[in-house]
Formats: C-alpha cells, structure tokens, sequence
C-alpha cells in the first residue's frame, strides 16, 4: 500500500483476459482491498491465473499445478 | 509382462492425492541465497522457527527475522535454489514424527528413513522445539539407569532422569560408554535414543551393527545427521531425537537418549550463525550457544506420578582438545548438566579402560538413586582409590615403604584392575556386588598383583557356573547381611584356592580356569 491509500494487485495469466474475467478479478482484488489491477501476460504459466496482493498469492496457474505433480509422484 | 493397468491405476492414485493450492498462500521472494542461506524479501507474518516451503519442494527453516528481509537456512536444495524464487511460510514450525513405530529405524533429524527399509507409517507429530516440564511436574532422581559398567555404577551412579555428561578426548572410550549403557538397557524396559551428530557416516555405521547383531535395535532408535548433512539437518537432530524422546516420557516411559556428539552440534551452530551474520562471541560462538544447550537438556526429566512418571536421561557426550575441559562449550556443558564422567586418554593408553578418571568425575543426583547394596559397599571406594593415587604418584620418586603402605597400593591397584572391564561385557547389579565386596575385602591380598584383572572375570563365570543361587540371594535394595557377605567369601575364596593356589610360576593358570569352569557348564 502506498501513501495515498492505493493498493495495487499483480495479475498474471497466459493470455489477454475477456471484458468478463476482468469483472471477475477486479470484483476479486477490490473485495481484498486493491484500488489498482495491473495485468502481466506470461505465456510460460500455460493457463490459469495468478494473483498477487502484497505478499500473498493465490496461483491457479496451471504451471504450479504440473509443477507440484511432478514433486509429488 | 508389465501390468500396464495397474501402473496407471497406481498413478492415478498417486495423483489423486496431490495436494492443490489455490487458496491463498503468504509468499516472499528470495533475493540471495549462498552457502545454504537463503534472503527472503516479503513474507511479513513469518514466525521464528517456522518451516518455509521454496519453490521447487525444497524446505527451510526462519531463522533470522528482520526489517527487510527473513533469513532462513536450507534443509536441502542449497545449489538449486535460485535468485527470484518464491518462499511460502508454512504456519508450521518443524515437526519430528513420533510413535513405536520408530523403534529400530535410523531416520534423519525430520523423520525421514534413511535405513532402506519401509516407509514409516505413523501420523504422530510433535515439535522439535518443546518446552521442558515444567518445575511442579517433576519429581526427585529416584531409580537408577545401570549402565552396566562397574566403575559408573559404583562411583558415578547415574539415575532416570539425569543428566550425565561424558567427557574427554577423541579416542577415549566416549562413545563405547554410550553404546555399553545402550546394551544394557535390554530387558530394563528402557527406550533408548541415539543421537548422532556430525559423525562419520562410517562411525555410525559400526554402531548401528553392533547395536543390531546385540537385539538393541528392538528398543533404540537412531537419529542421525552425518558430517556431510546440511548444517540445519546437524543443528536440529538433537532436539528431533529430544521430541521422540519426550513422546515416550509423556507415555510414563523411561527413555535414555545419548546425544553423540554436543561439540560437533555447537560447530554446526556456529557455522549457520555465522553465516547467518549474527554477531560472533568467545571462540567465535554465538552468543547464546549456552542456551542451546541448556534449553536441549532441560528437557530431560523426571516426570511426577500425576505426569506419568516417565523420565528422559540424557547422555551428552563433549570431545575435548588435548584434555582441556575448561574450553568454552565443556564448562558450558559440564555447568548444564548433573555431573559428568571424565575420560582421559592417558588412562586409556595405559590400558585401564573404562578411562574413567574418578577424581574428576561426578554424579550430583544419582547417589539417592543408587541400589542400597551398591551404596552400602562402594561408599569407601571413591576415597580409598583417592588415597591409592595419592601415593602411588609420592611412591614414583621410590623409597623404602613400610608394610602398611604397600598394602594400599596393593590394594588399590587391585580396585584400579577390579573396574577395568571390557567393552561389550555388561555386569549385572548382582554381578557387581560380588565383585565390589570381594574387591575390597582382605581377600584380595591373596591374589597376585598381576593377575587380579583374570580373576575378577574368572569369578564371575566360576559362580554363574557353580554357584548361581548366590547371585539370586543378593537383594540389590536391601543391605547386605554379614551372613551373606561370609557366604560370599566363602565362594571367592574356594575360587581363589583353585584358580591361584599354589602356582607362583605360570603365568597360564590364572586364564584357564575360567574357560574350564565354563565348558564345565
């Protein structure tokens, strides 16, 4: 959070998000408290979607997901 | 053929219990990492002691928690951990796996096999930090743990619930001592820990066979961290093996854990606290390597009735440098415990082993501990052997000694030959008050000078042999009568008679009667 009382949410997905998963993730960082979105496209996560907020993370991407199959099996 | 159904079947299992998160999860990145330490930025609610998960599986623990940044060290992954790698705190700080299903494993400090066998099915977990009972739940030293060894159990009785520390150079016997109170502790109903720290993994190998072709792995479970662990693996084993221990106090059970050794845990220490940059003391030490000692053996205890009644003896083991026990983590250890046992390689190379120096070493608790039998004939031991050295050094400049002088010394060269005992060669209590009241009766002036050592091993096989009910009639916890005491002559001295008679030339005679007296049996 800066000085102004901005918080400002980090998102990282494959692709360019659609006008409705926009909604969905503003309505989501807004609902945490994230004035700003700032979207990040990075193909190397395959799919899925992660979100950073200050120092906590919500990844759905699917690279995390292969990644903690391959440690578990 | 390969039953390709059933490898997807067990893949599909497998799969099924990956866990998945995509809850939320508090991350901070890593901004260095060398020489297993990690710099995480972020992760602000970190706790001290919390276990972080790295990216790519890796695990480590928080050691540092500062204005900017967490300083961890690596369980593992040291050159795979790479700059910009996201840390995930756990919320949980480092747990050992517990239970009966430990016993007879040799596991690494976070419970992991490393023996080749099975998996270890057990879904017990207490942390490896833990404080120690507190001042109401304990009671008094009140049973004895019997080592087995003569010189230990008459002089330096150690108790369930003690703290007894073992001390002295590399090559002395420290680790022998600990392996022979293990042995021993075979149908005592004792669970027995042992620790190694930074050990070769060779050492331990050795100890871990003899352990096993002996039937001790039954009740002993072996926590190890080798000299090429990573350092964090060697700072925590003692408390992991601690952790188990206690689960078994808390159980109302007796455990004996030795911790092999505290030297080499104070190097690990240093080595992560310097790395760490935390500022260095005496020795270049931290500054509070005492209180990881203390805060370790002060979970050792003696829990009361209402606890249980379980109890944790602890047996530290200290390496020393050229016989110096006034070096910094010895007098903080030797200050921690209840006493210690002093070993001396000077001793050792002159061939009395145990090396117990008797002078230096002290039980501060056990003494209330002692069998009354044990206490009531080994009271004098301690000074008459003190007497003994006292003159053996003043007679080294020679003179003329009077008759009564040269008693002593006989006399206490033949006490001195009386605790010298094999390694691997357990006494019984009964075994030891036999050999403690012949010992010092004036028995003794009977037999050689040179071949007391062969006697005292040859007695004992003579009565297991030949007079085996003696033995039973011994009560350890009631004194011993002087009707008992004559029955006990008697043997000693028919044995004498048989075993030295009249022989003054023959140096054989001595060692053979044993060996006849057992195929007799």
């Amino acid at each position: 959070m800066n000085t102004h009382g901005e918080k400002t949410a980090r998102v990282v997905l494959a692709r360019k998000p659609d006008a409705d998963l926009v909604q969905k993730i503003v309505a989501f960082t807004e609902s945490r408290g994230c004035t700003h979105v700032r979207y990040t496209i990075d193909p190397k996560i395959v799919g899925g979607i992660i979100i950073y907020i200050g120092d906590v993370i919500y990844d759905g991407s699917v690279r995390s997901r292969l990644e903690n199959i391959k440690h578990s099996l | 053929m390969i039953d390709v159904n059933a490898i997807g079947k067990g893949i599909r299992k497998k799969l099924d219990s990956v866990r998945e998160y995509t809850d939320e999860r508090v991350c901070g990145r890593i901004i260095y990492s060398g020489d297993g330490v990690v710099h995480i930025s972020g992760l602000q609610d970190v706790k001290y002691n919390e276990l972080l998960e790295i990216q790519g599986g890796y695990r480590a623990l928080a050691l540092n928690l500062e204005r900017n940044m967490v300083g961890a060290v690596l369980f593992s992954g040291e050159d795979k951990v790479r700059y910009g790698d996201l840390a995930y705190s756990t919320g949980e700080t480092v747990q050992m796996c517990v239970g009966e299903e430990m016993l007879g494993r040799i596991v690494d400090p976070l419970g992991q096999p490393l023996d080749g066998l099975a998996e270890i099915k057990t879904d017990k977990y207490r942390p490896v930090e833990f404080p120690a009972p507190a001042i109401m739940d304990r009671a008094k030293v009140n049973k004895p743990l019997q080592t087995g060894i003569l010189a230990i159990d008459s002089m330096i009785p150690i108790g369930r619930g003690q703290r007894e520390l073992i001390i002295g150079d590399r090559q002395t016997g420290k680790t022998a001592i600990a392996v022979d109170t293990i042995l021993n502790q075979k149908n005592e109903n004792v669970i027995c820990i042992y620790v190694s720290i930074g050990q070769k993994s060779s050492s331990l190998a050795k100890i871990v066979s003899t352990l096993r072709s002996a039937g001790a792995m039954d009740y002993t479970c072996v926590v190890s961290s080798t000299a090429d662990d990573p350092v964090p693996l060697q700072y925590l084993a003692p408390y992991s093996g601690c952790a188990l221990a206690e689960y078994f106090m808390y159980q109302g059970k007796d455990v004996l854990i030795v911790y092999d050794d505290l030297s080499k845990h104070a190097v690990a220490y240093r080595t992560m606290s310097l790395l760490l940059k935390r500022p260095a003391g005496r020795e270049a030490y931290p500054g509070d390597v005492f209180y990881l000692h203390s805060r370790l053996l002060e979970r050792a205890a003696k829990l009361n009735e209402e606890k249980g009644g379980g109890s944790i003896t602890a047996l530290p083991i200290v390496e020393t440098l050229a016989g110096d026990i006034s070096a910094y983590i010895p007098t903080n250890v030797i200050s921690i415990t209840d006493g210690q046992i002093y070993l001396e390689s000077e001793l050792f190379n002159s061939g009395v082993r145990p090396a117990v120096n008797v002078g230096l070493s002290v039980s501060r608790v056990g003494g209330s501990a002692q069998r009354a039998a044990i206490r009531q004939i080994s009271g004098q031991l301690r000074i008459n052997l003190a007497q003994y050295r006292e003159l053996a050094i003043f007679m080294q400049f020679g003179s003329d000694l009077d008759a009564e002088t040269q008693k002593t010394l006989s006399r206490g060269l033949k006490m001195t030959d009386t605790l010298k005992q094999r390694q691997y060669l357990n006494y019984s209590v009964r075994e030891m008050i036999v050999l403690l009241a012949v010992s010092q009766s004036d028995l003794v002036d009977k037999i050689p000078e040179k071949k007391m050592s062969a006697y005292v091993e040859g007695l004992l096989d003579y009565i297991r042999v030949n007079h085996a009910s003696l033995l039973d009639e011994i009560n350890p916890d009631q004194k011993l009568t002087d009707e008992l005491k004559e029955k006990i002559f008697a043997v000693a001295e028919e044995y004498i008679n048989c075993s030295v008679g009249d022989d003054s030339s023959g140096s054989a005679s001595a060692e053979e009667e044993p060996a006849e007296a057992e195929q007799n049996g």
